[in-house]
């Protein structure tokens, strides 16, 4: 066979595949008319938000590569849209190699069995941060460590589970620091009056947002005090400090509330949920008149304390409805879901490759599913493991990786990289996370 | 092949959100909206699916347009585009396709009916020849012979090194003369 001529074929290729036009004025039109309707569909935004959003864009474009970009309604397009036959063959001649990384928070609860302990067994988490990348076309876990390592506009930040112990107190609460400078334990004052536990759990850690539960159980001299709490926080309002003795502070401002994420436009939502709520005490008050609760015991939903929840296959908003506390009544909340998507500041990629029911129907032991940004790489929590598969293999073959869960371990954290941020990630959540040993 | 040369578009690098920028994506598509379609197709190879992504491929040029600061030709950051646009709902196809029905079977004579009247539209044998090669050549040859680009180009687009490029269209040229080859002794 002769050696080809590097230009023998650009003549028989200059004109374009197809006898006739794809690029038809029909088409422009089309497109004119989509971006007409998307600018007509934008709400009015107050100048302030403006600002603020063009600083966050910039942001997520220099965080990301540009050509990475999903938004949600391009997927519904191309989840929605006919696949026609010869379209569902290129995809499967096209195996593309996984190019992305998955930083994976995970938290484990246990419970102290200190029996010395003056007030009740203190129940508080572990957490535990794994990079798995592509290596050399291979799938593997990069890196693993303590804590939850997060990505924080141009740099990581750690989040450690620290402890602090006198003599009456037992303090698990939450460090946040520059992941390149070491953490700092912090001193609590001690009350010999007082017997305290107080403890700081992570339910959700985003890119900028963190759902925190803090619970607090004390003696305070003779009377016992519980309270429970839960609220959002950006990672600077975490670092600005611990609230201790919730008994003596009713409310805390530290934090993001529902109004501060969606504007007023919330507000209905949030009505509706209390009308709604107390719709539902007053019918079980009509049955038994003896036990009517009066309208205060029946809760508060301001939308200031909500939570972010990990539900089969995505991140949900919860609402606390909140109980005052009364001496010697303890001060707790309930969670109720919030009608909202959560915004995409918030979850900046929680999109499935497909509905939950297809998860379902082809991994059925399946409790949780992640789908990265450019799908090419799922991963399904299924009886204890995390099973990795890339784009191309098929339900029913052996995953690309397989990464053991510890029992009752739970989802945290998911955040992804793409293109050519997974070798800056390897390598910079390597150096973060240098134990690279198996939490026990 | 390009007609509107890169100079044309020189003020992309100067967009901002005050200038027209609905004039701007007319004047892309005007000048690139064959291109971007043909591209398109090339890695699809269904027309209907084509028209989705240049439409989504022009979307997103619309919403980026400020972003262009000329480190890429223009043509060069348009298939780029085009192309993650592309692959984006192939790889979406193919989650649906798995989780919903499984792997691909063949449909059989709806299939083949469907490819003889398809054929008749590529405008040569070669198109042909090239549009049934597997993607990675398909792709190499098209980027080369269609759309001129250096191998600079090509790397940048196809986001592989330009060493893969040449060896790769090396192979692609190979194939392609081999099934010419054939077909004439044939």
């Amino acid at each position: 066979m002769k050696t080809p001529d590097p230009d023998d074929m650009q003549e028989d290729l200059e004109s374009g595949p197809l006898k006739q036009t794809g690029f038809t004025s029909k088409l422009q039109r089309e497109i004119e008319q989509a971006i007409d309707r998307k600018e007509r569909a934008k709400p009015r935004i107050k100048p302030y938000l403006v600002i603020a959003g063009i600083g966050a864009v910039t942001a997520i474009m220099l965080l990301y590569p540009w050509n990475a970009i999903h938004t949600r309604s391009e997927a519904l397009t191309a989840m929605e849209a006919p696949i026609p036959i010869e379209a569902q063959s290129a995809s499967f001649v096209a195996p593309a190699a996984i190019n992305t990384a998955l930083l994976i928070g995970l938290r484990t609860d246990h419970e102290s069995t200190d029996s010395s302990r003056a007030v009740n067994p203190i129940r508080f988490s572990t957490y535990r941060t794994m990079l798995i990348a592509p290596v050399r076309g291979k799938l593997q876990k990069t890196s693993e460590g303590d804590g939850i390592l997060m990505p924080y506009k141009q740099n990581f930040w750690k989040i450690d589970s620290l402890v602090a112990r006198t003599k009456t107190d037992e303090i698990h609460y939450l460090s946040a620091h520059l992941a390149d400078q070491p953490v700092k334990a912090e001193t609590f004052a001690d009350d010999p009056n007082e017997k305290l536990n107080h403890v700081e759990t992570l339910r959700f850690v985003g890119n900028q947002y963190l759902s925190i539960d803090e619970s607090e159980e004390a003696w305070v001299g003779s009377t016992p005090y519980q309270a429970e709490r839960t609220w959002v926080r950006t990672l600077p309002q975490l670092k600005e400090g611990h609230t201790m003795h919730l008994y003596n502070k009713p409310a805390d401002k530290n934090h993001v509330s529902l109004t501060d994420l969606y504007d007023s436009s919330i507000n209905g939502v949030l009505s509706n949920m209390r009308l709604s709520l107390r719709s539902a005490s007053a019918a079980p008050a009509a049955a038994s008149a003896a036990s009517t609760p009066a309208a205060d015991q029946v809760g508060e939903l301001a939308g200031e304390s909500w939570a972010i929840e990990r539900a089969p296959g995505r991140w949900v908003g919860k609402v606390a409805v909140t109980s005052g506390a009364d001496a010697g009544t303890p001060e707790r909340y309930d969670l109720r879901d919030l009608p909202r998507d959560l915004p995409d500041k918030v979850v900046n990629h929680d999109e499935l490759c497909c509905s939950w029911g297809d998860i379902k129907a082809n991994w059925p032991n399946a409790s949780d599913a992640l789908t990265s940004p450019m799908n090419d790489m799922i991963v399904i929590f299924e009886g204890g493991k995390l099973k990795f598969y890339s784009y191309g293999q098929a339900p029913n073959s052996a995953p690309e990786l397989t990464l053991d869960l510890q029992q009752g371990e739970q989802l945290v954290m998911a955040q992804w990289a793409t293109d050519h941020y997974v070798q800056e990630w390897i390598d910079k959540v390597d150096r973060y996370l240098p134990g690279n040993a198996n939490h026990d | 092949m390009e007609t509107t040369g890169v100079h044309v578009f020189e003020y992309l690098k100067y967009v901002s959100e005050t200038t027209d920028q609905k004039a701007i994506l007319r004047n892309l598509m005007e000048a690139y909206g064959n291109d971007v379609w043909n591209y398109a197709f090339s890695i699809c190879r269904n027309m209907d699916l084509a028209d989705d992504i240049t439409q989504d491929a022009f979307l997103k040029v619309y919403r980026n347009l400020t972003t262009f600061r000329g480190e890429a030709s223009v043509k060069t950051w348009l298939l780029t585009i085009t192309r993650n646009t592309a692959y984006d709902y192939l790889r979406k196809a193919f989650w649906r396709k798995v989780t919903l029905v499984g792997f691909i079977q063949s449909t059989g004579t709806s299939q083949s009916a469907e490819n003889e009247a398809m054929e008749k539209l590529y405008a040569s044998d070669i198109w042909k020849k090239v549009i049934s090669l597997p993607p990675k050549y398909r792709e190499i040859l098209i980027l080369h012979a269609h759309y001129q680009l250096s191998t600079k180009e090509m790397a940048a687009v196809l986001n592989i090194s330009e060493g893969t490029v040449k060896s790769r269209l090396h192979h692609a040229r190979l194939k392609v003369m081999k099934e010419r080859e054939s077909l004439e002794n044939s």
